[in-house]
C-alpha cells in the first residue's frame, strides 16, 4: 500500500507511477541501518530509565544558597539572635587567639552547617524556642573560626607539571559498553569516571583525486592507540564548514568518495575514537581540489 | 485515550519495551534526518530518543500517536539543526551527483533510486514539500499528523504533498540521470 494512498486521486491518472515508486523505495533503502545510539541513549536503553527518574537531574542547591534560604526564613528577632551570635563567637575567637583552621580536604565548615542545622526541615523547627537554640549558634561558632586569617607565609612560585602517569600505578581505563540487547534480568549500573584520552597525531592520511569517475580515494595508516575501537573519515569544505561523516569502520584504512563534486575542493580528516565516542588520535588535514 | 500496552511498559521503565520501540523506530528517524541533509543524523536521533524519554510521561494514547509524536521531537530538532547551520537543507544537481557509495544504505535494485538522488532531488523541492513526503514514506504518517508535526493545517499539508509529487515527476522527465 502506498502511503500516498489516501489521497490517491491527486495523482495525475495518465502518468506513470515508476517515478513515485522509485523515489518511495529510495526512500525507504535510507532507512534501513540501525543508528548507533549515543553514550547516553545506550545507558537509558539499557537500563530503561524512565522520566520518572530524570527528577533527580535537578541540581543540588550549593551549601551558601542553603544558608540564605534559612536566614530569608528567620524572624527579625532570630535575625538579630544570630547577629548577637556572631559579634559573640567573633570576640570569643579574638580573645581565645589564633585558631587551627581546618585544612580545606576536612571540610569541617560543611559538615558543621549540614549536622546542625538542617535546612530542608527548617519549617518544622518554626517555634520561638527554635530560634534561640544552640544548633544556630553552632554553626556560626564554625563560620567564624573559618575566617580568621592564617600567618602571612613567604610566597612561593610553583609551576603546573605536565600530568605524568604514576609508574606503580598504571591507568586503566575503564570505557562504556556498547549497546547491547538487555535480557529480562534486571542489570545494575556502575558509574566509572572514565578519565579523558590523551590524543595521538599517528595517523597519516593519503587522499588522491582521480577524474574518471570522478571520486577522491583516501587511506590511512593504523593508529598505535590501544583504546581505539573505530575510525571515522570525515570531510569538510576547505573553510572547515559543512562537515560529514563520509565512513566509519572499525579497521578498514581505505575509502572512495564518490560524492565528492568535480571543481570543489575538501577537507579530509580521519579520527580514531574508542567505544564512548572520545577521539584517542587524528590524522593531518588533507586538502583535495577534485578531480583534475 | 488509552496508553498504548508498550508504550505504557515503557513509561514504567521497561527496558525491553524501550528497546522494541527504538529499534522500530529509530532507523526511520534516522533516515529522516539522513534524507534532509542533517549534519549528524545518529546523533540527532540519540538526541530525539534522549527527549522522548525524558517527556514520555506526559504522552497518553496509541503507538500510531506515539509514532507521530517521536517525529514531532525529530521534526523540531531538524529544524534546531539548520537553524544551527544557517541554511537550507543541501541542493544539489542531480547531473552532480553520480551513485554514491554508502555502504550501509545503498541498494542495487534497478527500481530503487538511490540514496544520492533521492537526496538530491529532495534538494531540488521546496523544503516543506519534501519533508511532507519524507515523513509520509518514512514515518508513515497520514496526512494529520503531519499537520501536527510540522504546525500547518491538514489542508496545507495535502497541497504541500501534491506539489512535491508533482515536482518529483517533473524533476525526473528534465534530467535523466536517475537509473529508473
Amino acid at each position: 500500500m502506498s502511503p500516498f494512498d489516501d489521497y490517491v486521486d491527486e495523482m495525475p491518472a495518465d502518468e506513470p507511477d515508476d517515478v513515485i515508486a522509485s523515489f518511495r523505495a529510495g526512500v525507504r533503502a535510507a532507512a534501513t541501518r540501525m543508528p548507533e545510539p549515543s553514550p547516553t541513549l545506550a545507558h537509558m536503553l539499557h537500563s530503561g530509565v524512565s522520566s520518572n527518574s530524570t527528577g533527580s537531574l535537578r541540581p543540588k542547591r550549593s551549601i551558601t544558597m542553603r544558608v540564605k534560604a534559612y536566614v530569608a526564613g528567620l524572624g527579625v528577632a532570630a535575625k538579630v539572635m544570630l547577629g548577637t551570635g556572631v559579634a559573640v563567637a567573633a570576640a570569643t575567637a579574638t580573645a581565645v587567639g589564633p585558631i587551627d583552621i581546618p585544612r580545606p580536604d576536612k571540610h569541617q565548615t560543611v559538615e558543621a552547617t549540614d549536622d546542625g542545622n538542617d535546612i530542608d526541615r527548617r519549617d518544622e523547627k518554626k517555634t520561638t524556642d527554635d530560634h534561640h537554640k544552640p544548633v544556630l549558634v553552632d554553626a556560626t561558632t564554625t563560620t567564624a573560626k573559618a575566617f580568621v586569617a592564617p600567618e602571612p607565609k613567604p610566597l612561593t612560585t610553583t609551576t603546573a607539571k605536565p600530568y605524568v602517569a604514576p609508574k606503580d600505578k598504571p591507568i586503566t581505563t575503564t570505557t562504556a559498553k556498547p549497546y547491547v540487547e538487555p535480557d529480562d534480568k534486571p542489570t545494575t549500573t556502575t558509574t566509572v569516571k572514565v578519565p579523558p584520552p590523551e590524543v595521538r597525531h599517528d595517523i597519516t592520511l593519503t587522499c588522491e583525486p582521480n577524474a574518471d569517475p570522478v571520486k577522491v580515494i583516501c587511506w590511512w595508516n593504523a593508529t598505535e592507540s590501544a583504546e581505539h575501537r573505530y575510525y571515522k573519515l570525515m570531510r569538510s569544505n576547505v573553510d572547515g564548514s559543512d562537515w560529514q561523516k563520509l565512513y566509519k569502520t572499525e579497521d578498514h584504512r581505505e575509502f572512495a568518495d564518490t560524492t565528492s563534486l568535480a571543481g570543489h575542493s575538501y577537507k579530509y580528516f580521519v579520527y580514531s575514537l574508542r567505544d564512548d565516542g572520545a577521539v584517542v588520535a587524528e590524522s593531518n588535514a588533507v586538502v583535495i581540489n577534485c578531480c583534475a | 485515550m488509552a496508553t498504548d500496552p508498550l508504550v505504557e511498559r515503557a513509561k514504567r521503565g521497561d527496558a525491553v519495551a524501550w528497546n522494541e520501540l527504538y529499534r522500530s523506530l529509530a532507523p526511520a528517524v534516522a533516515g529522516y534526518f539522513g534524507l534532509r541533509g542533517a549534519r549528524d543524523p545518529d546523533d540527532l536521533t540519540s538526541e530525539t530518543f534522549v527527549a522522548v524519554f525524558r517527556n514520555i510521561g506526559t504522552f497518553r494514547g496509541s503507538i500510531e500517536a506515539f509514532r507521530s509524536w517521536v517525529f514531532v521531537i525529530a521534526h523540531r530538532r531538524l529544524i534546531d539543526d539548520r537553524r544551527a547551520r544557517g541554511r537550507r537543507p543541501e541542493s544539489r544537481s542531480l547531473a552532480d551527483v553520480s551513485l554514491q557509495a554508502r555502504d550501509d544504505v545503498e541498494s542495487d535494485a534497478a527500481a530503487v533510486m538511490s540514496v544520492a538522488d533521492v537526496k538530491a532531488l529532495c534538494g531540488r523541492l521546496a523544503v516543506d514539500q519534501a519533508d511532507v513526503l519524507i515523513l509520509r514514506i518514512l514515518g508513515d504518517l497520514t496526512i494529520e499528523q503531519i499537520a501536527e508535526v510540522m504546525g500547518k493545517s491538514p489542508g496545507a499539508v495535502k497541497q504541500l504533498q501534491r506539489r512535491g509529487l508533482d515536482g518529483l515527476r517533473r524533476l525526473t522527465k528534465s534530467q535523466q540521470a536517475v537509473p529508473l
